[in-house]
């Protein structure tokens, strides 16, 4: 007979040394993990509450403006550098990584800077004002981004260098001395010079750099403007669709090189091709759309913010119906800014809020808000995605987390699998209630929260209104139209 | 279910190939790199228990696109996430059937070498040479005669032991060391004898509960001190503690069953069983589901959130004597003094079939492995594979101390091949092989945990303690989509509506198409079974033999010849 039965010591299972690793045995087998759903419900729930125990999406405010921010701008290829403008007419660039101003100018413009955008190379900076002007300013400065950055761009920056670049071999304590001087230097009242400037017989509402040539473009009162850096007048001037009203915003396309797409005050969205003479396309929404942003990572589709609180997603081929209405704020949606990863947005709104949008998701991810924080008038994205800076009413700048609850800095590799796992079983439940309650809840201020419940019920109402139409007319002469259906009053081909 | 499916083997490259994934059955391909067996896969993708309650879940509906309702899914966007996740759910079901050639144990075994061995033969004195030192030193006897009889339990990693005697002495000892820990005398003043009539461990082996005549009482494993007296639970006659929802139950002579939280001490719930003392209960591992049997023979199931029973079965013709239930949750064995011991299919609440015993049955227990054991009079049988069929033979037998004692307990240890019986003179540890799981999961039940990985354990095992709510018949249905309660009401209707509707009664026609002999001639035309094929080869060798071979037909195949034959609009039924 063969026979043969279980056998453990207790020295093959257990490590000999403190210092070695201790000795694991698997077994998958579900029948030895029973319970296991409820035990991941379980789970699911206290990984809900953590998520929510560790939502602190603030990070820090930058003083230093002592006006509304009116405008901002991302580098396009660079983390730290960002540039605001102030309806002061105050230009100011930031160092994100130490919060620092790292470059100022009070006596830029002497009217508000509408519009500010960084250069293609990255290595100037415009802005446009409604004081009819427009300026080029370099963007030469040092940042605390780290040295080796500095280094590659000392290479390739010769021309737009100012002077205190040229030392960069110097040690570290002079070059914070350094910095400090710059900052005296310029907040003297005259203030550097530009590198350029346009003057125009308009005013300028918005701006923005061609992604890949030495282009911008301008939206003024009569018109859409192209500029090159190079010459004085535009090289280009649509006014679209004739008897338009003034242009609100200007969008270059990030992938198609001749394509615009702008807004304008008659609550138009219009795209051109700079390559014919003239507009391409144009639709009407019901309100006026105060901003557009193209996605990042799908370029056909672009989102604007629209005056009625919401913001409606189009594909740039269908304009006649938006691919999805983003609801949510309680007020006019002034600034959108996309995730470079092109799922997520984020929208600044005169509510005081900033939500934050899945691409394709009608309600927000998240709304975050401060109490001295007032109307939002600029949001971005940093270029990693993981941070959002948002400018408002109250002077100040606030950089604020994409991922509420996302700890900063390096993670073990252990803490990452557990945070994997946490968010995975958070997915796996949140249609349950208990899971959704927690991971939905927000404490929002009275106003925001009055505000939405009001426009709930105006909703229920119209809806029943509506109903009541269909409901009584004769049948097949009302049809019920979506939110989507109604939005779009008018579309020019 | 799985266990039907047929060996085949499975690919793990085509699994993760696109259209192979919903049809696991379908897509045995011999083309293989890394092999695995259907099985295997089955045993990890399928948790979804189908029980007949259970029938058009999501599980079943899913390949069809049909929602919780039996709908048809429109939302093609869920249709996709469901797909997905299916996908996923196969795949990792993949990877862990690849993942158990890193198990490091083989389970045990016997092999006869001829037809004459019988395994149930040996004993375990002709067994101990053939083990290994270690483990042939699982094989004695405690001579515990004050105190007996003894009854035994052991803790989940299966490295505690806890001896009860039944007058008032309590040991735990280590099973793998065979080192006492602690020994207690608890007797009322030191004269009269106490009665302790059982005892469990609670979360780990830190701290145990006894039912003793008045009270359960919790003590502490290391120092021995009483920690509690659970006044609520009066008179009972059996415990049980369920781990992951950390309950203490009990029932007892008054035949109330009590649920008490043991990390916040609270009582959870009482039922008011209604059918006198009880002093058989165990839990169901699978969902926690409390099972009773009752002195009228009836076996309960409850659960603490419902006042109810969940299930009330007629197992027996007289007291339900013991009751064990396998670690699947499928399946469960009751003992009753009507000499019978019965195997029940959980999912249906069917009796699949039923031994007799010669001699009262006085405890039985199921090891991780499926092998019965059951204690009668001074013997234990082990009955292998005697859940799923009906066995002949027991598996293995052994006579305590060579007859003399009656066994009061059986326990399997687990994890290992010992099995421990407490009897009327103290306590047996006997070694049979392959009763244990051979691989352990140290984030489960670590019997090898030092101190930091007890206390990680415990701290863990709290953050995830369920409610006790959840415990329900299927513990898959946590999470997943509630049906539409009409749906279910018209299911429910339909059914008994069926069930009340009298047999359609059949005339005793005794001419005609329809007599009854030809009646029966129809129905059995097509069916083909052993005897029909036999006759059939008969014939048609004999046809053979007298030179015939094409000649002999079987009437559907002469049927076949003469619709093709025939032709017209008919014959292409034939072909």
């Amino acid at each position: 007979m063969k026979i043969k039965a279980l056998s453990r010591s207790i020295e093959s299972h257990t490590r000999s040394n403190s210092g070695d690793i201790k000795k694991l045995s698997r077994n998958l087998d579900p029948k030895h993990k029973p319970l296991e759903r409820a035990r991941e419900y379980t789970r699911a729930i206290t990984a809900a509450k953590l998520e929510r125990m560790f939502a602190k999406p603030f990070v820090a405010a930058l003083e230093g403006h002592v006006d509304s921010v009116a405008c901002s701008a991302a580098s396009r290829g660079h983390l730290c550098p960002f540039v605001t403008g102030g309806v002061d007419g105050e230009i100011r660039v930031w160092d994100l990584a130490s919060r620092k101003t790292v470059w100022n100018n009070k006596t830029s413009h002497t009217g508000g800077v509408n519009g500010v955008c960084v250069s293609n190379d990255g290595k100037t900076f415009f802005s446009c004002s409604s004081d009819k002007t427009i300026k080029q300013w370099p963007l030469g400065v040092r940042f605390a981004g780290g040295r080796k950055e500095k280094r590659k761009r000392k290479g390739k920056q010769k021309g737009v260098l100012d002077e205190s670049d040229d030392e960069d071999s110097d040690s570290e304590e002079e070059e914070e001395e350094e910095d400090g001087k710059v900052t005296d230097q310029t907040s003297s009242s005259q203030g550097p010079a530009p590198l350029n400037s346009w003057l125009f017989n308009d005013t300028f509402k918005s701006m923005d750099h061609h992604w890949n040539e030495e282009q911008f473009a301008t939206a003024s009162d009569e018109a859409v403007q192209v500029w090159s850096h190079h010459r004085s007048n535009p090289i280009q001037e649509y006014n679209p669709f004739s008897g338009t009203d003034s242009c609100n915003v200007v969008r270059w396309n990030p992938s198609e090189r001749s394509l615009l797409a702008h807004t304008s005050s008659d609550r138009g969205i219009g795209l051109h091709d700079t390559r014919a003479s003239s507009s391409l396309r144009k639709t009407v929404l019901q309100m006026k759309s105060n901003c557009l942003e193209w996605n990042p990572m799908e370029p056909m589709n672009f989102v604007v913010g629209n005056e009625d609180h919401n913001c409606y997603s189009f594909d740039m081929r269908k304009l006649a119906q938006p691919t999805m209405v983003h609801k949510g704020h309680v007020g006019a949606v002034l600034s959108i800014g996309w995730s470079s990863t092109g799922r997520e947005f984020v929208t600044g709104s005169y509510d005081r809020t900033i939500r934050i949008f899945g691409y394709r998701s009608g309600t927000a991810r998240d709304s975050y808000y401060a109490k001295r924080m007032q109307r939002v008038f600029c949001v971005n994205y940093t270029a990693d995605a993981k941070f959002i800076v948002s400018g408002s009413d109250d002077t100040n700048l606030r950089i604020w987390k994409a991922r509420s609850n996302e700890k900063l800095g390096q993670k073990l590799v252990r803490e990452e699998r557990s945070t994997n796992y946490r968010n995975t079983l958070v997915k796996k439940f949140e249609h349950m209630p208990e899971v959704r309650n927690i991971v939905k809840s927000r404490n929002l201020p009275k106003f925001v929260k009055k505000q939405s419940a009001m426009a709930q019920i105006q909703h229920a109402s119209a809806k029943r209104k509506e109903g009541n139409i269909i409901k009584h007319s004769k049948k097949g002469t009302v049809e019920y139209k979506g939110i989507r259906g109604k939005s779009v009053v008018k579309e020019y081909e | 279910m799985s266990s039907d499916v047929a060996r085949g083997v499975y690919s793990s490259k085509h699994s993760k190939s696109s259209d192979s994934k919903r049809n696991l059955h379908n897509s045995s391909d011999p083309v293989l790199s890394t092999t695995v067996t259907l099985t295997a896969i089955d045993k990890y993708a399928q948790r979804n228990h189908s029980s007949k309650s259970l029938k058009g879940t999501k599980e079943k509906d899913r390949p069809n696109g049909k929602n919780a309702n039996g709908k048809k899914r429109k939302d093609k966007k869920a249709e996709a996430q469901l797909m997905r996740h299916d996908e996923k759910r196969v795949a990792a079901a993949v990877m862990a059937a690849e993942a158990e050639i890193l198990e490091t144990q083989e389970s045990g075994f016997i092999e006869t070498e001829s037809e004459m061995e019988r395994t149930h033969k040996l004993k375990q004195v002709s067994l101990k040479p053939h083990l290994h030192e270690q483990t042939s030193e699982q094989i004695y006897d405690l001579n515990l005669t004050d105190y007996a009889p003894y009854s035994v339990c052991y803790d989940r990693p299966g490295r505690h032991m806890l001896l009860t005697g039944r007058t008032g002495h309590v040991a735990i000892m280590d099973a793998l060391t065979r080192t006492l820990k602690r020994e207690l005398f608890l007797t009322d003043n030191g004269t009269s004898t106490n009665d302790i009539r059982s005892a469990t461990f609670l979360h780990n082996s830190s701290m145990f509960a006894l039912a003793e005549k008045k009270h359960v009482f919790i003590y502490d494993s290391t120092t021995g001190a009483e920690i509690h007296r659970l006044n609520d639970h009066i008179d009972p006659l059996c415990l049980d503690f369920l781990p992951y929802h950390w309950l203490l139950c009990s029932v007892g002579r008054a035949g109330w069953l009590k649920y008490t939280d043991t990390s916040t001490g609270t009582k959870v719930s009482e039922h008011r069983t209604k059918l006198g003392p009880c002093s058989v209960m165990r839990q169901n591992p699978y969902n926690a589901v409390m099972h009773l049997g009752h002195g009228n023979g009836v076996v309960t199931m409850w659960s603490p959130s419902v006042s109810q029973p969940l299930v009330k079965i007629l197992a027996h013709r007289g007291p339900v004597v013991s009751l064990a239930n396998d670690l699947g949750g499928n399946y469960m064995v009751t003992a009753g003094a009507d000499m019978q011991v019965k195997v029940w299919d959980v999912r249906t609440f069917q009796a699949v079939h039923s031994y007799f015993s010669r001699n009262a049955v006085m405890d039985m227990d199921i090891s991780q492995t499926g092998v019965l054991g059951i204690g009668s009079g001074t013997d234990v049988t082990f009955w292998k594979d005697a859940i799923r069929v009906k066995a002949k033979e027991p598996y293995m037998k052994h006579r305590v101390l060579n007859g003399g004692v009656s066994v009061k307990s059986t326990r399997f240890r687990p994890f290992e091949d010992v099995v421990g019986i407490g009897h009327s003179k103290g306590f047996s540890s006997v070694v049979v092989p392959g009763v244990g799981e051979a691989n352990y999961d140290s984030f489960e039940n670590n019997m090898f945990a030092d101190k930091k990985q007890r206390q990680e354990q415990e701290v863990r095992s709290l953050m995830d303690k369920l409610r006790p709510e959840m415990i329900q018949l299927n513990p898959e249905e946590i999470g997943g989509v509630e049906r539409d309660k009409k749906n279910i009401m018209m299911e429910k209707r339909d059914l008994s509506a069926a069930a009340d509707q009298k047999p359609k009664k059949e005339k005793k026609k005794a001419r005609g198409r329809n007599k009854i002999s030809k009646k029966l001639a129809r129905k059995h035309a097509n069916i083909m079974d052993a005897g029909k094929v036999k006759l059939i080869e008969k014939k048609r060798s004999e046809a053979e033999a007298t030179g015939r071979g094409e000649g002999f037909m079987t009437p559907a195949e002469k049927k076949r010849k003469k619709g093709l034959e025939e032709g017209g609009a008919l014959s292409r039924f034939f072909k």
